[in-house]
């Protein structure tokens, strides 16, 4: 079931959102994100965040700014965005083509014990993105929703950000390596070649 | 007071940014450096990356990095103070080999400055146990090569503190 009253099931979210991929570099806000994407597939092309919360969108944005040929995927909870809003008039006045946030906005912090956040009392971070000046934004709450999320982050002209309304159950705990430069490492090696661990 | 000539030339400053490969200059703008930031605007080797709090400056950077491309962070030492999160989790824990270029306001070499923004920027660099160099004219300008090449070599930041106590970059 794909709709929980107004709201989507996160797993298939995420499936769905790196369904199709390709090559994409996919850069994934700590916590509960971390454990979802890796639950699809631990991908050299992922890049899971161990560290300070509140940056995923702006490491995206580097990405995207050095690697402007590539598309760019920031997937992060509400949490993770709203303790980095400062991110989003940068990245709009950067306006990079090729980078998408996607947002599982389930309206608690999960990994803490469910306390709420503030879009549970209706903050909207597609609101705020948009009025930043993101070329195109959404909330998604159903199977349609969903459907035009997949499509703007694939395809969209960035930056784009999708706020998506996930089910609040917790995420299968699926890790990555905890090690933070040895996922650096991994990822620099599927993106730039060997080369680029000669340090 | 004479007149003075500004002792560090945005210049200098722009031309070792190049010759060290910088690609992007990732800062928050402050009154001491915009005379840099129109340098820095007409070079067509740097792309100008403005961030809205300083913190923002290290996971850009970061991801630059990450990306391949190389940049360096034009800040100051307030923001410096106001990135310490930042600092640690994406330039320390990732092994983020950038430089720190960090305006030094308060700087004074003539008695105790009331600036706590001076009193405190050299502590909190030594308490995170980054390596740093002062540079308060064009006779210092190779401290800045050195910063890079540190960088390089210890897969660490290193902050370079801009001490040009008259002038800063304003001229």
């Amino acid at each position: 079931m794909k709709n929980n009253g107004g709201r989507i099931d996160r797993g298939l979210a995420v499936r769905e959102l790196l369904a199709g991929r390709g090559d994409e570099l996919v850069v994934i806000g700590l916590g509960s994100p971390v454990w979802d994407c890796t639950a699809v597939e631990d991908h050299p092309l992922n890049f899971p965040l161990w560290g300070a919360m509140g940056s995923a969108a702006m490491i995206g944005l580097g990405l995207a700014l050095a690697q402007p040929e590539r598309r760019v995927l920031v997937i992060t909870g509400d949490g993770e965005m709203l303790m980095g809003l400062g991110a989003l008039p940068t990245i709009a006045a950067q306006k990079p083509e090729n980078l998408a946030i996607a947002v599982l906005d389930n309206e608690i912090y999960g990994e803490t014990g469910g306390q709420p956040t503030h879009t549970s009392f209706g903050v909207s971070l597609s609101g705020m993105a948009r009025g930043a000046g993101f070329s195109d934004t959404l909330t998604a709450t159903d199977d349609e929703g969903l459907s035009r999320a997949v499509q703007m982050v694939l395809f969209g002209r960035g930056p784009v950000l999708c706020d998506i309304k996930v089910t609040q159950n917790a995420s299968p705990l699926v890790m990555p390596p905890r090690e933070g430069v040895a996922l650096k490492n991994r990822f620099r090696e599927a993106l730039l070649g060997p080369d680029a661990l000669k340090e | 007071m004479t007149e003075q000539q500004a002792l560090l030339s945005p210049e200098v400053v722009v031309q070792d940014l190049k010759e060290n490969g910088v690609t992007h200059v990732v800062w928050l703008p402050d009154s001491e450096t915009n005379f840099l930031y129109l340098l820095m605007e007409k070079e067509p080797k740097l792309d100008l990356v403005p961030v809205g709090r300083e913190g923002n400056a290290f996971s850009t950077a970061a991801g630059l990095s990450v990306g391949g491309a190389k940049p360096v962070i034009l800040i100051q030492n307030t923001g410096m103070m106001e990135s310490g999160d930042s600092l640690r989790g994406w330039a320390m824990a990732l092994n983020i080999p950038v430089v720190i270029m960090i305006g030094y306001r308060g700087w004074t070499r003539h008695g105790k400055t009331q600036d706590t923004a001076a009193i405190y920027i050299e502590p909190f660099l030594n308490a995170f146990n980054i390596k740093y160099v002062l540079v308060e004219n064009n006779d210092d300008a190779p401290r800045i090569s050195w910063a890079f090449e540190e960088a390089e070599k210890t897969q660490r930041p290193v902050a370079v503190l801009i001490g040009d106590e008259f002038h800063g970059f304003n001229r």
